[in-house]
């Protein structure tokens, strides 16, 4: 029985409707933040509204009087934000979608649980939600119908994220070589890191590892000036590369990351190193193509020899599982949404 | 209450153990973690219930229940649970749960196959000497410890097994690290050795005592047992004996020691049978003294 129907409504562009070029031009600078919420607020005349602006989405959720006029909103709405970035209204309605009423809690849930990002079950969109709702709450622009909406969908994006997978396994090269470091030593503070080469791939696995606490780093580079320059920018130690041999017993995680033709560490060295190390694990990532390490190495004791083609599977199958949770977990949100729905609908 | 009453609550306590350990296992296949206060709930009433069935085992003979193989191995998993519970707040291990829950289920249902669990509470009755008492409460404690360690040794060598064939999905991704897990087998083994050292050297100053009170075939296994896990424990020290090597070591040293509780307790003379007063003479063809370890 709906007695009074509040006029929920979202107006948004996301990755999925817009390309890069245009959510460009549609994102919003905290400095311009300030002007739309007074549009939304003065010009629109909307009792609650939220703007909520991350690097794949500007999202409007506003509550008009009643449902009637939300429907009458869109056109308005259009005209209104296409002026501030300077687009057309049709511009504007191609690149962007429109939800009313229930449908606006369960898109809100998806993106809440990280459903709805590029990169399935990532957790920062979650932030960026409560950031959104804190900055519209100081502002006064969250009302009754939005604080209840936004309070339960972070409910259900921490229900999601602990009963389904959507969160689970890592699905970056970077992230997967923090996974299973993790599972080698724990605590990574006390890890020593030693990156051999200096390429993209080698640091941005370093700066994963660096993320989750790894500070002992030293870097190896054919040049030496280029190995100060990288160990400047991460506070670290340089060596020259002859020194390799001599680092990798008292290394915990090396990866190695050099372009070259043959092979840089060989097998008898890192079997030099395991011996020294008391049976404490070596975990060595080969990122480079070719290998920059002697296959059969892998078979040494206490040694974990993973190459970029391992990382990439582990990261491909998490992808996999956690698309496979997402029907899960769609449906349940899209109850719990209906759920709140109706609760507004009927308390009013 | 019935006669059959202890065994009905050592069943039961099985039961729930291997209960808990399903339900834990089923959920880390599917890479989750299992809901605590279920789990908990089951292990729980599975300590309750076996704690109940050896009391009153005991009681039918006013003696601690140690006295066979059966009994023995009831204990070594009462007291891996006790430890696993106690420890709870400390021990933050994850999967340390299934584990203990497994092993407990494993013991208590296999000691409840054996022939012993059919005949009569036999007991060892109190010996008088406070030491004696002591000397078995600190063994069965460590023979105890020595399970979990088996049990945290499994976990690393799961652990390892993952990390070299490359699994990363179900269980495997829920296991503790190996860094973490050694320092737990250390230590285990250290708590372990250090209590079954002081259980052997009280058993012996006791044998020095009263030579024939203990048969020669139950010192030789226990003290086999002790000098195994000292050497194990030497030698991880010295770093001779690390990862794969030690945690097999660990398993091994266990499932021996397990097996020794059949010479042990066929060492034991026992107390009175259940029929006769505890305070009643023994049997001449008995000796007077009753110990066990």
């Amino acid at each position: 029985m709906e007695k009074n129907i509040p006029g929920l409504f979202l107006l948004g562009s996301t990755h999925r409707t817009a390309p890069l070029e245009v959510r460009e031009r549609l994102a919003v600078p905290p400095e311009r933040l300030e002007a739309i919420y007074a549009l939304l607020r003065e010009k629109v005349n909307l009792p609650e509204c939220l703007v909520l602006n991350t690097c794949n989405r500007v999202e409007l959720y506003g509550v008009a009087k009643n449902d009637a006029e939300a429907e009458t909103l869109r056109l308005k709405l259009l005209e209104e934000i296409g002026r501030l970035h300077l687009l057309a209204p049709e511009e504007m309605a191609q690149y962007s979608f429109w939800k009313q009423r229930a449908e606006v809690i369960e898109h809100l849930f998806d993106v809440a649980a990280g459903l709805d990002s590029q990169m399935v079950g990532e957790t920062e969109i979650f932030g960026q939600v409560k950031d959104s709702y804190s900055d519209a709450a100081r502002r006064g622009a969250a009302g009754p119908v939005l604080n209840r909406v936004f309070q339960k969908s972070f409910q259900a994006a921490k229900w999601a994220r602990t009963h389904t997978a959507i969160g689970r396994g890592a699905v970056s090269v970077g992230s997967v070589a923090v996974e299973l470091a993790t599972r080698m030593f724990g605590d990574l503070e006390r890890s020593r890191v030693l990156l051999i080469g200096a390429g993209d791939v080698g640091q941005g696995v370093l700066q994963a590892l660096r993320s989750r606490g790894a500070r002992n780093v030293t870097i190896a580079s054919r040049t030496l000036a280029h190995a100060f320059e990288l160990a400047m920018k991460h506070e670290c130690v340089a060596v020259e590369l002859n020194r390799v041999p001599a680092q990798l017993a008292q290394s915990d995680i090396v990866l190695c990351a050099l372009t070259a033709e043959t092979p840089v560490i060989t097998r008898a060295q890192l079997a030099e190193a395991v011996a020294q190390r008391a049976g404490v694990p070596l975990f060595v990532i080969d990122l480079a193509v070719p290998r920059n390490i002697e296959p059969a190495a892998a078979d040494l004791e206490n040694i974990f020899l993973y190459n970029l083609d391992d990382l990439a599977a582990v990261a491909n199958e998490n992808l996999k599982n956690r698309e496979a949770a997402m029907t899960t977990a769609r449906q349940t949100l899209a109850e719990k949404a209906k759920q709140v729905w109706m609760a507004l609908t009927t308390r009013g | 209450m019935s006669a059959n009453a202890p065994l009905e609550f050592l069943w039961a306590a099985a039961g729930l153990y291997t209960v808990g350990f399903a339900f834990a296992l089923a959920a880390a296949a599917r890479g989750r973690e299992h809901g605590r206060p279920v789990f908990y709930a089951l292990i729980v009433a599975g300590f309750l219930a076996q704690s109940a069935g050896l009391y009153l085992r005991g009681l039918e003979t006013h003696s601690l229940p140690v006295a066979n193989a059966f009994e023995l191995v009831q204990a070594l998993a009462w007291v891996a649970i006790f430890l696993k519970l106690i420890l709870r707040a400390t021990l933050h291990t994850k999967l340390l749960g299934l584990f203990a829950a497994g092993l407990a289920a494993g013991l208590s249902t296999a000691s409840l196959m054996l022939p012993s669990a059919r005949s009569a509470a036999a007991g060892v009755a109190a010996s008088g000497n406070p030491w004696v008492e002591f000397h078995v409460a600190l063994a069965v404690f460590s023979y105890g410890v020595f399970g979990l360690l088996a049990a945290t040794a499994l976990m690393y060598l799961l652990q390892r097994h993952g990390l070299t064939r490359k699994r990363f999905t179900g269980i495997f991704r829920l296991l503790p690290s190996l860094a973490e897990l050694d320092s737990l087998n250390r230590q285990l083994l250290l708590v372990g050795a250090w209590a079954l050292s002081v259980a052997v050297g009280l058993g012996v100053l006791d044998w020095i005592e009263q030579p024939g009170g203990v048969s020669v075939a139950k010192l030789v296994v226990t003290i086999g047992v002790w000098l195994g896990y000292v050497v194990v424990g030497w030698l991880r020290w010295r770093n001779r004996l690390v990862a794969t090597h030690y945690a097999w070591s660990c398993v091994g040293l266990f499932a021996l020691a397990v097996f020794s509780l059949w010479p042990v307790s066929a060492g034991h003379h026992v107390g009175p049978p259940a029929n006769q007063s505890p305070s009643a003479p023994p049997p001449a063809s008995s000796p007077s003294t009753n110990k066990t370890s």
